[in-house]
């Protein structure tokens, strides 16, 4: 994973911290020391995000600038009664993520979770591409490295919107409404993904031994 | 699985408040949706075990998000503001036309005080004197020395770079990272700093390259690091 070490160029100037509005506002205006405030704000939550969402470290740089370099060129359309800074900015990052992966040929878009058969995951597994377990009892919920290392695996066999749902909601703790306006369909729609991602999540890591993590009811 | 959708569902129905029950667990519900599952909960026993499922998910996630943080490159927004300045065609360094010698040489003595100025040209003439005289025909001196200027230099084909030192960057911390990515500055600095480097010509030449650039990029001296592309002019 992409491990950068923190920028050690200070801001000079940001004796006060100023507001998102004001920030978005003085960028609208072109101001590059404003925009390196934001960058400097968001680009390290924006990067965690995409690199759940890419899956490839080697994207998310390029993917973070090409978020940032939109937020220079399309500031003075920020409209803060239509919702917050974050929320846009995670919108606009979420888009070039989805671009990256289309130029990358990794878009799996079309492969609903539904469409993710047994069949796919037990071939999966039958290339290796299966984390192997701790050995732990079929009833055992475990935090930690063990449960961190089958999770990161079953999470990247999701489907690409069924995993930014999980990981807006869980990995952002991100409102439902927000992850709607992100990911550009309605609230519902992000609820019924929710529903659908965990079951596949909790069926993935039933099959790895870890059971009453993620499953969603069937009702 | 839900056969109403989930639109259609009254608010406080067992489905409808099951939907909410991520959100409730990562704890950003509304206080007008937060009223309703609590009361739901208190007499639901699958719905309470559904949200420590949950809050297991939560709390999981968030911990391999502290395990795998990630942070910008150092020279992450040096390079957003080089994207900018493209973008805006503003001219960069390295394209940036430069001024003839004949100009420049105007724009200087043009700056300069009229004493010092007609000084200055006085012995300009007396070096051109010399020059001619060294220069003309059956006048050079025979030479049994070489100068450094007279080494003969590999021709640089080799692929180029644009970088920019940070102030603090001291010749000899210059001089150290162009030895160790076996580069030779060809051009620079200009006005705004930046260097033209040229890597040795060979076959691994883009290897050489992306290596150099790794290396650049790691350092703290080195504010940008950039590729020529084929537009761009040394």
């Amino acid at each position: 994973m992409s491990q950068h070490p923190a920028p050690s160029r200070s801001v000079a100037g940001t004796a006060a911290e100023k507001t998102d509005l004001e920030l978005i506002r003085a960028v609208a205006g072109k101001d590059r020391h404003a925009l390196k405030q934001l960058y400097e704000r968001y680009a390290p939550r924006i990067g965690r995000y995409l690199l759940k969402l890419l899956k490839q470290p080697e994207l998310v740089d390029e993917a973070v600038n090409d978020t940032m370099l939109a937020l220079w060129q399309s500031a003075d359309r920020f409209d803060p009664a239509a919702g917050q800074l974050l929320t846009w900015l995670f919108g606009i990052a979420h888009n070039k993520g989805l671009k990256t992966l289309r130029r990358a040929g990794r878009f799996r878009a079309d492969r609903s979770i539904d469409t993710l058969s047994a069949d796919v995951l037990d071939e999966a597994e039958d290339h290796g591409q299966t984390p192997q377990a701790a050995p732990h009892g079929p009833e055992q919920t475990v935090l930690g490295w063990e449960l961190g290392g089958i999770l990161q695996w079953a999470l990247e066999q999701l489907s690409t919107e069924h995993r930014s749902v999980i990981e807006l909601a869980f990995g952002e703790e991100l409102a439902y409404p927000q992850i709607a306006e992100i990911v550009g369909c309605p609230p519902n729609t992000v609820k019924t993904r929710m529903f659908h991602a965990r079951k596949k999540l909790a069926q993935l890591l039933a099959r790895r031994g870890y059971r009453d993590v993620a499953a969603a009811r069937e009702e | 699985m839900p056969t109403t959708p989930p639109d259609q569902l009254p608010p406080d129905s067992h489905e409808a408040i099951a939907m909410l029950l991520p959100w409730y667990a990562n704890g950003t519900l509304t206080p007008a949706e937060t009223a309703p599952v609590e009361q739901h909960l208190a007499r639901c026993h699958a719905c309470r075990a559904e949200l420590g499922r949950c809050r297991t998910l939560v709390a999981a996630i968030g911990q391999e998000n502290q395990r795998e943080d990630w942070q910008p490159a150092p020279d992450g927004f040096d390079r957003l503001l080089a994207q900018i300045d493209r973008l805006e065609g503003k001219p960069i360094p390295a394209v940036t036309r430069h001024p003839s010698l004949l100009e420049r040489l105007g724009a200087w003595l043009g700056a300069t005080p009229a004493p010092v100025r007609w000084t200055l040209a006085l012995e300009s003439l007396a070096v051109a004197a010399l020059l001619l005289v060294v220069a003309l025909p059956g006048t050079r001196l025979p030479s049994d020395y070489e100068t450094l200027s007279g080494v003969p230099r590999p021709p640089a084909t080799g692929p180029r770079l644009r970088v920019v030192f940070a102030d603090a960057a001291t010749a000899k911390d210059i001089q150290s990272l162009l030895q160790e990515i076996d580069g030779s500055i060809v051009a620079g600095p200009t006005a705004l700093g930046v260097y033209t480097v040229t890597l040795p010509a060979g076959a691994r030449s883009e290897q050489l390259l992306a290596a150099a650039l790794g290396t650049l990029r790691a350092r703290p001296h080195v504010r940008l690091a950039e590729a020529f592309t084929d537009g761009d002019n040394p």
